[in-house]
């Protein structure tokens, strides 16, 4: 989110704007007084738990206390709940299992995954549901002791199959394409879950154009020269200036060259 | 010897005890504070600023496995016996000049002294960190100039110590087996105007009743320093060890100007304060150099109440 | 009483006066800053080489002819303390309204700088007039403002400072001394020829007597000439080896292939690296890792070194202090057919922008961000750029602004292969693996050297060097996670929630938890 235009300084009085400069102490403070004043509005509790759970020095205290009350806003039922009121309840659960998996010192990870699966059960097809099965993703590929790697992939495809949202979609493919490369070394079943990703498309900078460049090396690799030059290429245009480029465009024209195709 | 003051005539003059409130402020906030907050932040991990997060005594467990943080207390231990050594010329120095018949001569060397200390002590380190430029210091053209090198060249031939060569310049702070060595050449002729200064206070109050009587009894010129002028200054000199002791184990100053950060190559120079600096303004782990601290004052602690208990002087 | 004689009054008078003087100059400075019918400005930053207080001074100058109501104010803050200064003025809230952003990461930046995105896409106004305008302000940049991004707001995206010139490294060297040794003022062009020219230098020295060091270096400045050797070793082993497929290796990911065995300093590609270093230092004078920056300037200088290798910063003392002309080259680097080193080797490296330099950033502290916007933009606009390249000799990262007259050899050189990487862990988190690497590099080099004496040295405490500074990296990489837990808590919780936000932030968080997991899984189960 950008600045508010006229450039202002964060004012202490904004939790929000704190938050967003990532002064998550201040934010704490300005958000506690609303929480204490309205205690059963979700979205101040929520947010209050936040502050907890980030501001300086990090405690336990502050964990334990951050989960209690995103535990009680999540269970909450109010007598008519409004969508917006619903969505802060589910974000609440989805943090309870994120304090869970990743807050505490020694992980809670069958707690956490029981609370991802709820969701997940309880709201199938919501954003943060979908991100609760990215994070089921993780833990069977990186967190289950005796799963071997070439185990993990039919149920990571499986939640797969389950995820719309595009965010955990494509990451559920990055983190498949990754298992088949550098541990399972199938080059092709890799490059799928590259190019489906690369479809999704990333947010963060340069992400794509670095999918781009693995996707080419990839189907280089694979003899699929026509494939590589496209990506390649696709590097090469949005770079024009990288430090890569000039090899990136001599590999592109290699690639060809292996296909019997002239460049474009 | 002064009397207590009665817990009365105390309470009475209450209002005096406000003329030393500011020095107190100024004690409590420039000394006692920065000591209380690093104690609080050593149980954190603290990257600076107000981002850290409780760790407990996990600093400390590091500490006690941190092998570069003991290989440091071994070289500050060695510093420690090169500056025990190093003692010497002050006080011989102060004995010469206390034994001066004339007062204007000794008045004038005080002042000889006393002069090089207007210098600031870092420009001296950077003084010296040019002595031992390998190319243009003085130290290697003053060695080159009179044979010296030669001499230890052949000298590292017949012990193979592998560190001087025929045909290149002694690299003084390069070679990490020159770094303990330079580290005891810094300061030559290690006649430090303060520790001369201590001395001669100490020799100017032996009256002049007990020279005549030693003059009488025979007593030589080296007896009369062995036996009577040594024994007299042991107070001063003790003193001048609880210095010297907490101030090689706590200083870094030295080895930050002319080693680096890191010590130099090997690491040989790194002591105790100058891995605390290094962890803290190098990593950024400003936590785990407050524990480092901790260590640091134990040990000094340590050490001075060992140097009280059995370093005795009797009367 | 008998009156004390004069001479013993005198060191209370001193003291009286002395005392007198520092009251009077503590309260003119109040005075002084007070005064409020001017906008104060403070640009805190570090470049204190040649050109660039004046560079600087000119610009404020001219900006405040421009603008009468304001004044600017430039603290300049030697190196060495520059980082410990500017954290302890961003914690403390006295930061000046500009700093220049070094040993600055994504999480300082975050917090006490305030982004720039939505001024990046506006014309820079002190454009106009030039072909730059009506340009976004970021594409006036020639990386388009990227590797500030990269550097600053990986995670975020955001863009927190601009970067006004751009660095590169070049070989400096004495015309007149280069064509009393070898009869021409040509530099060397390859590895082979340089090694050449410290054959001549040797014969040159044996003939005359003198003591011509071939390149003047010392302990930070002889680290820039290793990394720019040794890659040219580990180019091909990155377009054919890179873990992450994307020609280049991350440090997690060195760091990793060296914990399992797969890489090591015997790998041919990164023994051959350090053979290159040590052939080099022959060419370097004895003791040089005990020598500092002004030392090797120092030897230059007074022309006891044919040549020098340093960065485009430097470039302005040696025009200004140097009495001979310098030549300005890049450092010949084994090519393909290079016999020891070419096998290793893809063709000449492409340096493509440079790395960026005076990375400047608005505080939130600041009282007036607007005015120290409006002053960004003119520091980096393109008449500004000029005057800046003019005066202090270095590369404008501003489009279009010609390199300094003198030394076009300075601008980075845009067509070339991929550089390869260093092999002294310098970028990996934690620092103790590449400690030990500078700490045993005296067994490498030197008269005595000996490659498998110091790699041996090495890699007995690899491993567990590598597994502090994983842990570490891995430690980093946890704090941020959980911090995006909040952020994505805050972002949903706005009355006004952006879905892009929550997005880019969730994505972040992945990215971490793609570095993080597989580490903690295989080394620290």
């Amino acid at each position: 989110m950008l600045a508010a235009p006229g450039l202002a300084a964060a004012t202490r009085s904004d939790p929000w704007a704190d938050a967003r400069n990532l002064n998550f102490t201040a934010a704490g403070a300005g958000i506690a007084p609303l929480h204490q004043a309205a205690p059963n509005d979700a979205r101040l509790a929520v947010a209050y738990a936040a502050a907890l759970l980030a501001r300086q020095p990090r405690t336990e205290a502050n964990i334990d206390e951050a989960r209690a009350l995103l535990e009680r806003t999540a269970q909450f039922n109010p007598t008519a709940p409004s969508p917006a009121d619903t969505d802060q309840r589910i974000l609440a659960a989805y943090l309870v299992a994120r304090i869970d998996h990743d807050h505490f010192e020694t992980p809670r990870l069958d707690i956490a995954r029981s609370g991802y699966e709820a969701l997940r059960v309880a709201h199938p097809g919501h954003a943060l549901a979908d991100q609760a099965a990215l994070q089921l993703g993780y833990m069977l590929a990186y967190q289950t002791a005796g799963l071997s790697p070439a185990d993990t992939i039919a149920p990571v495809e499986a939640l797969l199959t389950s995820v719309r949202s595009e965010n955990p979609r494509r990451e559920l493919h990055l983190m498949l394409a990754r298992i088949q490369v550098r541990t399972l070394h199938n080059d092709a079943a890799a490059l799928a879950h590259f190019q489906a990703a690369r479809v999704i498309g990333c947010l963060a900078t340069n992400r794509d154009n670095e999918l781009d460049l693995t996707i080419g090396t990839l189907a280089a690799r694979l003899g699929q020269g026509d494939l590589a030059a496209r990506h390649y290429l696709a590097f090469a245009e949005a770079n024009p200036q990288e430090v890569r480029t000039q090899t990136v465009r001599r590999l592109a024209a290699e690639a060809l060259a292996a296909t019997g195709s002239s460049t474009k | 010897m002064a009397q207590p003051l009665s817990r009365q005539k105390a309470l009475r003059e209450w209002k005096l005890y406000f003329f030393i409130l500011p020095s107190l402020l100024f004690i409590g906030v420039f000394s006692y504070f920065p000591a209380g907050s690093a104690i609080y932040h050593s149980f954190f991990d603290w990257q600076g600023g107000d981002n850290k997060q409780l760790i407990g005594f996990e600093n400390f467990s590091r500490a006690l496995h941190d092998p570069v943080l003991w290989n440091s207390f071994g070289t500050v231990s060695v510093l420690i016996v090169f500056n025990l050594f190093k003692m010497i010329p002050a006080i011989l120095m102060a004995v010469l000049i206390h034994r001066l018949k004339s007062d204007r001569a000794q008045y004038g060397y005080r002042v000889l002294l006393v002069v090089p200390m207007i210098v600031p002590g870092l420009v001296t380190l950077f003084i010296w960190k040019f002595f031992f430029d390998p190319n243009l210091g003085v130290l290697n053209n003053v060695l080159d100039f009179t044979g010296l090198k030669t001499m230890l060249v052949h000298l590292d031939k017949f012990f193979g110590w592998d560190v001087f060569f025929a045909n290149a310049p002694i690299g003084w702070l390069s070679q990490p087996a020159l770094i303990l060595p330079s580290l005891f050449l810094w300061g030559f002729p290690w006649i430090g105007a303060v520790g001369v200064l201590i001395y001669l206070a100490g020799l100017q109050s032996i009256g002049q009743e007990v020279y005549e009587a030693a003059e009488l009894d025979g007593v030589g010129p080296f007896q009369k320093f062995l036996y009577i002028e040594l024994p007299l200054i042991l107070t001063q000199v003790r003193l001048s060890l609880v210095l010297l002791i907490i101030g090689t184990l706590k200083d870094y100053g030295l080895q930050l100007v002319l080693l680096g950060d890191t010590g130099g190559p090997g690491g040989r120079g790194m002591v105790p304060g100058l891995w605390m600096y290094n962890r803290a303004f190098i990593a950024g782990e400003f936590g785990y150099a407050c524990a480092i601290g901790m260590v640091l004052f134990l040990f000094i602690l340590g050490l001075t109440y060992l140097n009280n208990k059995y370093v005795r002087v009797d009367k | 009483m008998t009156r004390a004689p004069f001479r013993s009054l005198v060191p209370h008078l001193v003291l009286g006066l002395v005392f007198a003087w520092s009251c009077w100059h503590v309260a003119s400075i109040r005075r002084v800053a007070v005064d409020t019918d001017k906008v104060t400005l403070r640009i805190g930053h570090w470049m204190l080489h040649a050109g660039m207080r004046e560079s600087f001074d000119l610009a404020i100058t001219d900006y405040q002819k421009l603008h009468p109501d304001v004044s600017i104010e430039q603290i300049p803050v030697p190196i060495r303390s520059y980082a410990m200064w500017l954290r302890t003025r961003l914690v403390g809230e006295t930061a000046p309204d500009i700093t220049g952003l070094a040993a600055v990461g994504e999480e300082i930046a975050g917090r006490y700088y305030l982004p720039l995105d939505a001024y990046a896409s506006q014309p820079n106004p002190y454009n106009s007039g030039t072909p730059l305008e009506g340009v976004p302000w970021r594409d006036t940049f020639v990386d388009g403002l990227e590797s500030v991004r990269n550097l600053l707001g990986p995670v975020s995206g955001e863009l927190y400072g601009v970067n006004l010139q751009i660095n590169t490294l070049r070989l400096y060297f004495n015309r007149n001394l280069l064509r009393a040794v070898t009869g021409s003022d040509a530099p060397p062009v390859t590895f082979a020829e340089l090694r050449a020219l410290g054959d001549q230098i040797a014969a040159y020295n044996a003939r005359t007597g003198a003591k011509l060091v071939p390149i003047a270096s010392c302990g930070p400045y002889s680290r820039y000439l290793f990394n720019t050797l040794v890659p040219s070793q580990t180019q091909r082993f990155a377009v054919e080896s890179s873990p992450s497929l994307n020609l280049s290796v991350s440090p997690q990911d060195m760091a990793t292939a060296f914990l399992r065995g797969e890489w090591s300093y015997a790998t041919p590609a990164f023994r051959s690296g350090l053979e290159l270093m040590r052939e080099v230092t022959s060419l370097m004078p004895p003791g040089f890792s005990q020598l500092e920056r002004d030392d090797a300037l120092f030897a230059y200088l007074q022309q006891q070194a044919v040549m020098f290798y340093a960065g485009s910063w430097d470039y302005g003392v040696l025009v200004r202090d140097g009495p001979f002309q310098t030549g300005v080259t890049s450092l010949p680097l084994p090519d393909r057919d290079d016999p020891k080193y070419g096998r290793f080797v893809l063709g000449p490296i492409s340096e493509a922008a440079g790395s960026p330099e005076a990375i400047l950033g608005i505080t939130r502290t600041s009282r007036h961000p607007e005015v120290a916007l409006d002053f960004l933009r003119f520091l980096s606009s393109r008449r500004i750029a000029t005057t800046f390249s003019r005066e202090s000799h270095r590369i404008s990262s501003v489009v279009g602004t010609p390199p300094p007259p003198d030394a076009p050899g300075l601008a980075p050189v845009l067509n070339g292969e991929v550089n390869g990487f260093g092999i002294d862990f310098t970028y990996l988190a934690g620092g103790n693996t590449n400690r030990a690497f500078q700490n045993n590099l005296h067994r490498a080099l030197g008269p005595k050297g000996d490659l498998d004496d110091f790699i041996k040295a090495v890699e007995t405490t690899m491993p567990e060097n590598l597994r502090r500074d994983l842990a570490q990296a891995a430690f980093g990489q946890q704090r941020e996670i959980r911090r995006l837990d909040s952020q994505l808590a805050f972002a949903l919780t706005r009355s006004d929630p952006k879905p892009s936000e929550w997005s880019r932030l969730a994505e972040a968080q992945s990215i971490r938890q793609q570095e993080r997991l597989p580490i903690v899984q295989e080394f620290f189960p």
